[in-house]
């Protein structure tokens, strides 16, 4: 069972990434093509990428023993599974940001493909991997970087509407609404990286006896965060807004994927343990 | 704001300059040592140690402090005083006030109070306390750490299988905050066992330690994992990830025999040998090798130990050891005497942990609390001919403007 589980995880995760795909190319067609009937088979093969998807982490998790949060493949799975999730789910509630699927559906494919690159090889668990604190540390990070995604994708699309107001971009919802969608959603990015990262300090607490230790993955997290708060004091108490925020918001974003993706590998790190 | 500049800059410079005690620190020293000198001597080699850093955080948290008095003053003119506000977004309708407040209530506003003739009504006024409540928390969080910071103790000591350790503990390693005094057991306590378990590709999988503390002639027993310490009395007992075998050997010569302890770690693998040297007191070291038993079929079992004499360049030819049967290993005898497992523990003291955590929860909510929620009020005053509707949004107007329109739109009322 287990092996035939461990078979069936590559190729429906394959197949997830390839109706994230469709989802993609149909949600450009739709905002910058101008066909807005393709929007809601845009939302369909999502839904149904999204499905694939949920039973490809569960077959996954049930193998394996343990969740979506040990191997680079596991990792950037539930990122773009949590990322889509959470874009679906929001816009069910802001209508307005539907249109932020021409950024989400090609994310998530890209995670996906760099996931299936690195390959789909078990890691097992060392002794510190356990606990509810672990779970709440990546459950948030997950959410985290699914709101910053969204928030970015606002701010990316301010910045071509703004640049572009012979209509190409009609779909879209008008520059204002899509900059207090980036800050919303920056805000919620700033709240779930802390508490990621406060998560993440009691579970060191639990697991060896200390909550900080200036590790590479720790201190950038902390300058990720300081980076979002920045963001949001210049919008709160010094008025930036549009395009000087928006660059902001994306130079916060480049830095949360740095220190997500990149500071795991530096030598030393105890997250290199599990991420290399 | 400048403050968050600092510190965001502060942390960032404290780890591109390798700290002291890093290996990062070590290959600076050696690359360029009159550079890692010149960093020492400006303190730039320990930048989270030092009173710079140590100011910059007092100085958020003294921000942070004033930002909540600020919230709080907010919150409370927002929620409790009312004052008709001078809006945009105002609107005039022949409607009678009742069914303006109806309408009003329909979109789920609550009843507040009454100005100057106004009805004040809020909608989502839990989402007004969202900054107040994140910034108590941070406040919370921050004067919590410090107090743990400057309070925690921590001490860390390899034992072996039946070694008991007194109060005043023979500690590997202790360190602790400025506040902090020596770390003193409440008892004696003693390992009991320690039990590692390993994955089918020989890594760790988990280590169960069982301890007994000896306190006025009772026993207690205490179970500790990786990841699940156990808190008893004052201190909390951590399960580290260091785990091997204790060699006890009798080592004599010239007809003097002396009894020494060797700590060697768990073979990393079946297929890979362990190490450790272990200093006598002539000056030379005894080298240990351990590795699985030649069958290897599980990381558990009796492991093999062989021993070399090693003084400066001289090494001695290889010995394997077997329990009770003394070799030569260059001028030395070395017997086996026995062989023991040992694990480390860490015990740690501190307080304020659970102020921190209710620190956390507070930040966490007050976050939820500020971007999940759109705050907005309504103020409604009649006349004999017509209904003022007057709609404020404390934040997000852009993503809650709809609602206004849907009211307008609804009492079919008039722009002002």
């Amino acid at each position: 069972m287990t092996v035939e589980l461990l078979m069936l995880d590559p190729r429906l995760h394959l197949v997830a990434a390839v109706l994230y795909g469709i989802a993609a190319a149909l949600a450009v067609l739709a905002v910058v093509g101008r066909r807005d009937a393709l929007s809601p088979w845009s939302r369909r093969f999502a839904y149904l990428a999204l499905a694939v998807h949920t039973v490809a982490i569960i077959a996954r998790w049930v193998a394996v023993g343990h969740g979506p949060y040990v191997s680079r493949y596991e990792v950037l799975s539930a990122n773009a599974w949590v990322a889509v999730a959470l874009f679906e789910a929001t816009t069910m509630r802001f209508r307005a940001a539907r249109s932020l699927a021409v950024f989400i559906y090609p994310s998530a494919l890209l995670l996906m493909g760099i996931g299936l690159y690195t390959g789909p090889e078990v890691e097992l668990l060392p002794p510190t991997f356990s606990g509810i604190w672990l779970a709440l540390h990546v459950a948030f990070y997950f959410l985290a970087f699914g709101t910053a995604l969204t928030a970015v994708g606002a701010s990316v699309l301010y910045l071509l509407k703004a640049r572009s107001p012979d209509g190409r971009l009609a779909g879209v919802p008008e520059p204002p609404e899509l900059d207090a969608l980036a800050y919303r959603f920056g805000g919620l990015a700033f709240a779930f990286w802390g508490i990621g990262m406060l998560a993440g300090a009691i579970w060191a607490y639990y697991a060896w006896g200390r909550f900080w230790g200036w590790d590479p993955v720790e201190t950038w997290s902390l300058v990720t965060w300081l980076a979002f708060a920045l963001y949001l004091h210049m919008r709160r108490f010094y008025a930036w807004k549009g395009a000087r925020a928006a660059y902001l918001l994306i130079a916060c974003f480049l830095l949360a994927d740095g220190t997500l993706f990149f500071t795991s590998l530096i030598d030393g790190s105890l997250h290199a343990v599990y991420f290399r | 704001m400048a403050l968050i500049f600092v510190l965001m800059s502060l942390v960032a410079l404290g780890y591109v300059i390798p700290r002291q005690g890093t290996a990062r620190a070590g290959r600076l020293a050696l690359e360029s040592p009159e550079l890692a000198s010149l960093l020492a001597t400006l303190g730039l080699d320990d930048i989270f140690g030092s009173a710079v850093f140590a100011v910059v955080l007092a100085l958020v948290l003294v921000a942070a402090a004033a930002a909540m008095v600020h919230q709080a003053r907010i919150v409370w003119r927002r929620t409790f005083r009312h004052a008709v506000p001078r809006s945009q977004t105002t609107f005039t309708t022949d409607r009678p006030p009742a069914e303006v407040v109806a309408a009003v209530r329909s979109h789920r506003y609550l009843f507040a109070g009454t100005v100057l003739g106004h009805g004040h009504y809020l909608r989502q006024p839990w989402g007004l306390w969202g900054g107040l409540l994140l910034h108590v928390g941070l406040v919370v969080a921050l004067g919590a750490g410090v107090l743990v910071i400057g309070t925690e103790r921590r001490a860390v000591a390899d034992l072996a299988v039946g070694e008991v350790l007194e109060p005043q503990g023979m500690w590997l390693y202790e360190a602790g905050g400025r506040l902090s005094s020596p770390l003193v057991l409440d008892a004696p306590l003693a390992l009991e066992s320690t039990d590692p378990t390993f994955w089918p590709n020989d890594e760790l999988r988990q280590i169960l330690s069982v301890l007994v503390i000896f306190e006025d002639a009772a026993e207690e027993t205490v179970t500790i994992e990786v990841n699940r310490p156990v808190r008893r009395g004052g201190l909390v007992y951590y399960q580290d990830q260091a785990v091997g075998h204790t060699f006890l050997l009798e080592v004599a010569r010239d007809g003097v025999a002396e009894r020494i302890r060797a700590d060697v770690p768990w073979p990393p693998d079946r297929a890979t040998s362990s190490h450790a040297d272990v200093a006598l007191e002539t000056g030379a070291v005894l080298q240990l090798r351990s590795s699985l038993d030649d069958s290897a079929v599980s990381m558990i079992g009796v492991p093999a130990v062989v021993v070399r004499h090693a003084l400066g360049e001289e090494r001695s030819e290889v010995a394997t050891l077997t329990v009770g049967v003394p070799v030569m290993v260059g001028p030395v005898s070395v017997t086996l005497v026995d062989t023991l497992r040992w694990t480390r523990i860490i015990v740690v003291r501190n307080h304020g942990i659970g102020v921190l955590f209710a620190g956390f929860f507070m930040i966490f909510f007050g976050s939820v609390l500020i971007y999940m929620t759109a705050p907005r009020e309504v103020y409604v005053a009649g006349s004999e001919t017509e209904t003022v509707v007057i709609w404020r949004a404390f934040r997000f107007r852009e993503s809650v403007i709809e609602e206004y329109e849907t009211l307008r739109q609804e009492l079919q009322g008039r722009e002002r």
